[in-house]
């Protein structure tokens, strides 16, 4: 049962992906999208312990059970209307094909799921939910009202109360920074006499409380077995009122960036990065503070001294994404201090130094062999599917000197060749595949894998490298590949560092800078 | 682990439930980023726990 609803979750996941980038929202289809995850987020936990008991006879059942590929089929052609439907426009739309639209939508779902679990157990399972499908759409159509209602708390038109609140609090940090504040309280306006800013909706902080919410909620629900109640509840207000006032020092940071004179950084990197800068920090210390309390904590924890496995693994890559964070933060729309990223790198590499030695290190041709594979995939799908990307030189590269311009793409490059590979291979091959394998991640030899496994850690790898996830996720594969034919990692950072060799001499030669 | 990937997932798609994000000026990109550095923060703070 767990092995088919992790099929089921994979394939729905990969068509997602490409049926977001295609669906737009003119018939409302992001409502509809909020009450089926709410609906369905609620029917899964009231029904979940309704079907417990009986889940254990149904795995069994469904042993003996091949996969349904004639519903699959199914799933297939209601995809294919489905798809075909939404890339028409709005207006050009044939009266009555929003009723088709959401059917062949909410079709496809359903008959994916009743390849992977045939009807007579689907039937079994749902009527053995008995009626928390009502309290489900109850309490889905509860929660959409309540969305509508925190809207008015933050929305300038509709109420902003949230909004007024966030506004007063930034004032007062403000006026103890600077001596003359220029306010408007009715226009939402504020800053010095040279540079000044609107609080708009999304400056109220609600998405950074929300997340932290949702986060905070999930993290109690799911590991509430460790931890203490009702004295846990705190950790909700406790970890809100920080993300609150983080929020308003964003905006206080942000106005005092542009009043000394860097106007194009203050709206630019470090405003669409500072916020997603203060949920990291907020959520890590939401855990650690629920794990490592005793107040909150019913477990204990090894001394920080000890060893962590994973984070021998893991920490090379996160240094470089909590680099890349701060490196957009400081950009002006282009990343002039990307070479933080490599020094962070390079930095937790020497840290766990001593732990690498014990790794397999010997190489074979699979690595080289699989990097120039993987570079030629790359640059077809590029010219496939973003024949129109901007491949100019960046323009604040171009205008700098040539020492400077010489020095960053020297930096660029021995990054993308060395500390990238090394450290995105020990994350997504080293760590992620096997671990999705066991717990005990290090107990997985380099040379085995599973198909779930190294198909959902290709996904992550993919997911991570934005608009080119198709490439990425392609890449993964092969990198997974390359580790386990002979069971070296080291091939798979090999591959990896032979492909973002290529890369790197293509841009250059070709002028193809939209790839870095 | 599946519960790390659960809180994971569910944080993500809530993310894109929110309004909020719709602010242009909001870099989605960037909150991939972010939620990979929590969960590989969140996996090493879960390592510690004792079974």
């Amino acid at each position: 049962m767990g092995q088919r609803l992790r099929w089921l979750t994979l394939l729905l996941a990969a068509e997602w992906l490409p049926i977001s980038a295609a669906v737009h929202t003119g018939r409302g289809g992001a409502v509809v999208a909020r009450l089926v995850i709410a609906f369905s987020a609620f029917f899964l936990i009231l029904g979940h312990s309704r079907v417990r008991v009986v889940l254990p006879q149904v795995s069994l059942d469904l042993q003996s059970k091949p996969i349904g590929w004639a519903w699959l089929q199914a799933h297939a052609v209601a995809l294919s209307v489905f798809l075909a439907l939404s890339l028409l426009p709005p207006l050009q739309t044939l009266s009555g094909s929003p009723v088709l639209w959401y059917a062949s939508g909410i079709g496809a779902i359903a008959l994916a799921i009743l390849a992977f679990i045939p009807p007579s157990a689907a039937s079994q399972l749902v009527r053995r939910t008995g009626p928390s499908w009502i309290f489900a759409l109850i309490a889905a159509a509860a929660a959409w009202r309540l969305a509508a209602v925190s809207w008015s708390l933050w929305n300038t038109t509709n109420g902003r109360a949230l909004t007024t609140v966030t506004f007063d609090f930034i004032h007062l940090l403000l006026s103890i920074v600077f001596p003359n504040v220029v306010a408007n309280r009715a226009k939402l306006s504020i800053g010095t006499s040279r540079f000044a800013v609107q609080i708009g909706d999304a400056c109220s902080g609600f998405e950074g409380l929300g997340l932290v919410l949702i986060f905070g909620l999930l993290w109690l629900w799911f590991f509430r077995e460790e931890i203490r109640f009702p004295q846990a509840l705190w950790s909700l207000p406790a970890g809100l009122l920080p993300m609150w006032i983080l929020n308003a020092v964003r905006i206080v940071l942000l106005i005092s960036i542009g009043h000394f004179g860097a106007e194009r950084i203050a709206l630019g990197g470090f405003h669409s990065q500072a916020g997603w800068i203060a949920f990291s920090g907020v959520t890590l210390a939401y855990a650690a503070a629920l794990q490592h309390f005793r107040w909150f904590s019913k477990t204990s924890v090894r001394p920080a001294a000890a060893e962590n496995r994973a984070a021998v693994f893991l920490v090379p890559f996160m240094a470089i994404l909590a680099a890349a964070l701060l490196t957009h933060a400081a950009s002006a729309g282009f990343e002039w201090s990307y070479p933080l990223r490599f020094i962070a790198a390079c930095s937790a590499l020497w840290l766990w130094r001593g732990s690498y030695k014990a790794l397999n290190r010997s190489l074979s041709w699979t690595g080289p062999v699989v990097g120039v594979a993987v570079a030629v995939l790359w640059i077809a799908l590029e010219r496939v599917l973003h024949p129109a990307a901007d491949t100019a030189m960046p323009a604040a590269l171009a205008g700098a000197t040539v020492a400077a311009r010489t020095a960053w793409i020297a930096v660029r490059a021995l990054a993308a060749a060395t500390t990238v590979p090394i450290a995105e291979e020990l994350a997504f091959r080293g760590f992620l595949l096997r671990r999705l394998m066991a717990e005990d991640f290090e107990s997985v030899e380099p040379g085995r894998f599973t198909w779930p496994a190294l198909l959902l850690s290709s996904v992550a790898f993919g997911a991570l490298h934005g608009s080119r996830w198709i490439a990425g996720t392609l890449a993964g594969l092969l990198y997974g590949l390359a580790m386990t034919h002979k069971g070296k990692l080291g091939d798979a950072v090999i591959a990896h560092a032979t492909t973002n060799a290529i890369l790197a001499v293509y841009v250059l030669l070709f002028n193809r800078w939209q790839l870095w | 682990m599946r519960r790390l990937m659960a809180v994971a997932l569910l944080t993500l798609g809530f993310s894109f439930a929110l309004p909020a994000p719709q602010a242009p000026e909001i870099d989605p990109a960037s909150g991939a980023n972010s939620l990979a550095l929590v969960a590989g923060g969140l996996v090493i703070l879960r390592s510690r726990v004792k079974k």
